[in-house]
């Protein structure tokens, strides 16, 4: 098994090897780096970071060379490639082990000495077109779409042979769904035209709607009031123009149909426009985005909080093949965030969609309840009720079984005698819980050790999360130390870029340090996972040890920190990689099963 | 604000049969309501008392109306919040208050297990009819008869 996993990689760098030689040529290129100075390229700093993200392969292909050898030793060992899987012993496997461990250790601690003297890589990430996906997919704002659909409402005005505010009606009626609208219509445009309230068309232009009175002569049936001026639908029922405009007010937002208050003529773009004012009504558009978005599957919002982009997915239909390979589809809106167009969570590889689902399920059921429960209540000795202690004494009284107990020691009471509050009974309670009926204690026992679990990665993943959203916030100032750095130290723009670069594999790896370990949740305990737990520990040191340098404050520390800060985000972003093929290698390989 | 000793005005120059509406005298926005239990329903005979505020936003929102008596009805909980579409969803400035009393008065006649608020009663509505009327005349002579008539929990 860990042969073909093995074998497979050493394939693939390979293949990889071969791919690095056509970067060969950027090596003079490489050199500039060295001095520190990347404007010396002479590039923009777009060019700039996809030319030094290209480089990337070659440092890896010195890394590796090294490690080629041990490949082929393996290989050697295991006999051919392929038919490996079938008769391996055990002896041998363990070898691969340690060989597969040391593979992926080795990928960034050989980095680690070279990458001192070759610059960073890590825009790998984070330039949209690095993140590896095989989605098409594009990004639009929340007034791109309103256009996109006032341009969808004219043309199928032009079909259908009506006004554009009508057909947006119409569409708001029916979600949005063209298909269906078109079908009704066709069907029996009159009965449409009914249904959703829209005057026969004749009768609009000779009704008029907006009124003047004398002497404020007209009382508002809604505000009681004398006014002057008001409006009204065909229906002739008329309000107050005040009225009516709250009335609008209130309903424009709810992207649904506006209708008279009294009947169920429908109020068109045009009659909102004259009530509330000029492009008032645009508002109905825009209320509508979010029934539009839910109607055609090919848009998702991402989840980013107050981020609004919508990002278009061209290849839906390639989704559920990318899932059935366990990868993960995952799209990057204008702002930078990535998200799975799957699942519509943030970025949550090295998880795999069900596990980030089942995972965040999970969270959502019952993690504050179980981490309540654990810290705040014990479980009375004898029926395992959890009890939580409000006040009084520790002599505790069980309400549901009766059974007297101390809250210190969880023994029984009696045996206490006169040392009350002075619990030193601790060899007495092993006694007590072998009385107890054994079944009943194991099984409390396995929930309990099962929640354990649960909440060690639970902990673990939401510790994470925090510090994500604190170093979020960190980075987000890293914009204002850049412009101190050019200030203060005249340095240039593109030389203060490794700070943004480092915030963002910081942000990252620590995103995939996260769900990682919701991943492990769901992994059976096998061999392998020490592995994986020691990749991940090596990725939580990496993440760290970079969080920690963006604790430094003054300008000219950060400089000289420069270099610290490009060693640590080259070696993150390595570890990252190497989390992450480690998890897909053992994933497809089966060798890390997951239970789900 | 000013408007509103209008409208009271028109609620109370405006009964509706069965039903009476009195303001507060130091809230003109908060009225006691009565509403007589239609005649061959479970409620018949008995006289409901409900509180009906109209909030801030009237009539742009709709007024809050609640039981004071005890009440078996599936769509009427525990705590005499009622649900009922034109209470909600539904509402509308045109609506009037002596319209909204009337339904609430309609909605005692035709009680709608499908769509229950509470639960319980909606079940046992659906699953034994007789007997939870059965409840419902015995809940009114109870609760609702004007010798006896108590405020809900």
């Amino acid at each position: 098994m860990k042969g073909l996993l093995k074998s497979t990689f050493t394939k693939k760098k390979k293949k990889q090897d071969n791919k690095y030689f056509d970067a060969s040529d950027r090596m003079d290129m490489l050199t500039m780096t060295e001095d520190g100075g990347w404007k010396d390229l002479g590039h923009g700093g777009h060019n700039e970071s996809s030319k030094i993200t290209s480089l990337e392969p070659q440092i890896e292909n010195q890394n590796e060379e090294s490690k080629i050898d041990k490949d082929e030793e393996l290989d050697v060992e295991g006999g051919s490639d392929f038919e490996f899987e079938s008769d391996v012993e055990f002896g041998d496997e363990e070898i691969d082990d340690e060989l597969f461990e040391e593979e992926y250790r080795n990928v960034s601690d050989n980095s680690e000495q070279v990458f001192v003297q070759q610059e960073s890589p890590i825009l790998k990430v984070d330039d949209g077109t690095k993140v590896k996906t095989s989605l098409l997919f594009k990004s639009h704002t929340t007034k791109d779409l309103v256009k996109q659909m006032s341009q969808q409402c004219r043309n199928l005005g032009d079909i259908l042979q009506l006004d554009e505010g009508d057909v947006i009606n119409l569409l708001q009626y029916y979600s949005w769904n063209s298909d269906r609208l078109i079908e009704a219509y066709v069907d029996n445009p009159q009965a449409v035209k009914k249904k959703v309230g829209l005057a026969s068309s004749t009768k609009v232009c000779q009704h008029k709607n907006k009124k003047t009175y004398k002497n404020n002569s007209f009382e508002c049936f809604l505000c009681c009031e004398n006014r002057k001026y008001t409006y009204s639908l065909s229906c002739k029922h008329e309000y107050c123009i005040d009225c009516y405009k709250r009335y609008i007010d209130d309903r424009l937002n709810t992207g649904k149909v506006i209708t008279c208050p009294e009947c169920d003529l429908s109020l068109t773009t045009q009659d909102i426009d004259a009530i509330s004012g000029e492009g008032e009504s645009i508002k109905l558009l825009e209320s509508s985005i979010k029934e539009y978005v839910e109607r055609h599957i090919m848009y998702k919002w991402c989840p980013s909080p107050d981020c609004g982009i919508i990002v278009e997915v061209s290849n839906l239909a390639d989704i559920p093949h990318l899932l059935e390979k366990n990868e993960i589809p995952i799209v990057l809106c204008d702002h930078g965030h990535q998200f799975c167009a799957s699942c519509l969570y943030e970025n949550h590889s090295p998880a795999t969609c069900a596990v980030a689902k089942k995972w965040v399920d999970k969270c959502k059921d019952d993690s504050e309840t179980i981490k309540w429960i654990l810290t705040n209540t014990q479980q009375c000795p004898k029926c395992r009720t959890s009890i939580e202690k409000n006040g009084g004494c520790n002599h505790m009284t069980c309400k549901k079984c009766r059974q007297e107990f101390c809250w210190i020691c969880l023994g029984e009471w009696y045996r206490h005698g006169t040392s009350f509050y002075n619990c030193s009974r601790y060899e007495e309670k092993d006694k007590n819980v072998k009385q107890v009926g054994k079944k009943k204690k194991i099984d409390a026992d396995e929930t309990r050790e099962s929640l354990k679990r649960y909440l060690h990665y639970y902990n673990l993943f939401s510790v994470h999360e925090v510090s994500t959203k604190l170093d979020a916030k960190r980075c987000a100032q890293v914009e204002e130390h850049v412009r101190l750095l050019q200030e203060t130290s005249g340095i240039s723009w593109i030389e203060a870029q490794f700070l943004v670069e480092s915030a963002n594999t910081l942000l990252n790896a620590r995103r995939v340090l996260k769900w990682s370990y919701a991943l492990i949740y769901y992994c059976n305990i096998t061999r392998y996972l020490d592995i994986y737990e020691s990749i991940q520990d090596d990725l939580a040191t990496a993440v760290e040890g970079l969080s920690k340098l963006f604790e430094i404050e003054d300008p000219e520390e950060i400089v000289r920190a420069k270099l610290d800060f490009l060693n640590k985000s080259r070696f993150l972003a390595d570890r990252q990689n190497a989390m992450l093929s480690c998890t897909k290698d053992l994933i497809e390989t089966g060798t890390l099963p997951t239970k789900l | 604000m000013s408007t509103l000793p209008k409208r009271v005005i028109k609620v109370i120059s405006d009964p509706v049969p069965g039903i009476t509406a009195i303001p507060h005298e130091d809230n003109l926005r908060y009225f006691d309501v009565t509403i007589q239990g239609p005649d061959q329903s479970p409620y018949e005979g008995g006289i409901f008392k409900l509180e009906l505020f109209l909030p801030d936003d009237y009539p742009m929102v709709a007024p809050k109306v609640r039981f004071l008596t005890k009440i078996y009805h599936p769509n009427i909980d525990k705590l005499g919040r009622i649900c009922l579409d034109v209470l909600k969803n539904h509402w509308s400035p045109a609506l009037q208050i002596r319209t909204i009393l009337l339904s609430v008065q309609a909605l005692l006649a035709a009680p709608n297990p499908n769509d229950p608020l509470a639960n319980d009663v909606a079940e046992e509505w659906l699953q034994n009819e007789n007997g939870a009327i059965a409840t419902a005349k015995q809940w009114t002579a109870k609760y609702a008869t004007s010798a006896t008539s108590a405020p809900a929990e």
